[in-house]
């Protein structure tokens, strides 16, 4: 299945929520799919920096408990993007819908 | 493997080759995100082995992240290829350029001397048109570094990363087209500037190249993020 750019939408729409470090937006996609979406966890590090490069998200280290932590943020850019990539999800969905709909 | 080892392996592999500046920030954040797994396995009943096995083991295929890693971070020639852009020229100042020039008059006075002595005109042609150009070589500094004075408008890296590829993409063309209508009686003269032409036109074409790679590299910052690769395995959802 191609899933190109899935991952992406997803991280975004978790941050849309507030806040958040790499570990726990790793586990909040896998709770929340309840583990369907079960991703290598190394892959989504280059995804949440590609996505700081091009301006969508921002981020800040903090140490807590002695960890250093690098919280991640939407920015409005990333904002924008997120609705823009819901809207085109939301399409390909419907339409894959229809298809198979069609064939039962 | 201790615990340790294990995890500094999975970054060595994943950062290789990349800038010291994304290797600290992918070292951190990459043991910051094990540790938090691994509270999690421990919690869940795993001893300290087993959870580190099982956290490092969570990241996935390391060639994978490695090559994910390298599209989106510089490498260290990259990165320095971008310090260079930011940096001032490093021109020869006026006076290395005058040491030059008396260093090579000895030569030219040889030179000279020997097409004198062949009797040839076109001889001393040819060493007078070496002369010319070495003189300008040694010229030529003193007038770039003069005009680089000048307040230039300043340019994006990706630009100028860009101007520097098409102009060893032209050197190396010119190089092809120059060799190539040179026509040596000799075969061993053949062979042997073959070679040395080939050895230019190729090192020309990859220098090129490799600016080409790291312009598209600064280009995709700008690009909107549908079709990055997702890390999703196949089949799983």
């Amino acid at each position: 299945m191609n899933l190109k750019g899935t991952l992406a939408l997803l991280v975004l729409q978790t941050l849309a929520e507030g806040p958040n470090h790499g570990y726990r937006i790793a586990q909040t996609i896998k709770k929340r799919s309840k583990g369907v979406l079960d991703f290598q966890e190394g892959a989504l590090y280059p995804c949440l920096h590609g996505l700081e490069k091009q301006g969508l998200l921002e981020s800040s280290e903090s140490v807590e408990q002695g960890r250093t932590r690098r919280y991640y943020q939407l920015t409005q850019k990333g904002r924008r993007e997120l609705a823009a990539q819901r809207q085109e999800w939301e399409k390909v969905f419907k339409a894959v819908r229809l298809v198979l709909e069609g064939s039962s | 493997m201790s615990r340790d080892q294990e995890l500094d392996n999975w970054l060595s592999k994943a950062t290789a080759g990349l800038c010291d500046e994304a290797k600290t920030r992918i070292a951190t954040e990459i043991e910051s995100h094990v540790r938090e797994a691994i509270a999690d396995l421990r919690e869940q009943g795993m001893d300290e082995a087993d959870a580190m096995r099982g956290a490092v083991a969570g990241l996935g295929d390391v060639n994978k992240a490695r090559r994910a890693f390298r599209r989106i971070h510089l490498t260290e020639w990259e990165a320095s290829a971008v310090r260079r852009v930011n940096e001032p020229p490093d021109l020869p100042s006026p006076h290395d350029c005058a040491a030059l020039c008396l260093l090579l008059i000895p030569f030219f006075l040889i030179g000279i001397f020997v097409a004198i002595m062949d009797g040839g005109l076109w001889s001393l042609i040819e060493v007078l048109g070496v002369v010319a150009a070495i003189l300008a070589l040694g010229v030529l500094p003193i007038v770039v570094r003069r005009i680089s004075q000048r307040p230039r408008p300043k340019r994006s890296p990706a630009r100028t990363v860009l101007h520097r590829a098409i102009s060893y993409l032209g050197t190396s063309i010119f190089v092809a087209i120059a060799m190539s209508s040179w026509r040596p009686v000799d075969i061993g003269r053949i062979v042997s500037d073959g070679v040395i032409s080939l050895f230019f036109v190729s090192f020309f074409l990859f220098v090129a190249y490799r600016h080409l790679r790291l312009w598209r590299k600064l280009m995709r910052a700008d690009q909107p993020s549908s079709g990055m690769d997702t890390g999703f395995q196949d089949g799983r959802t």
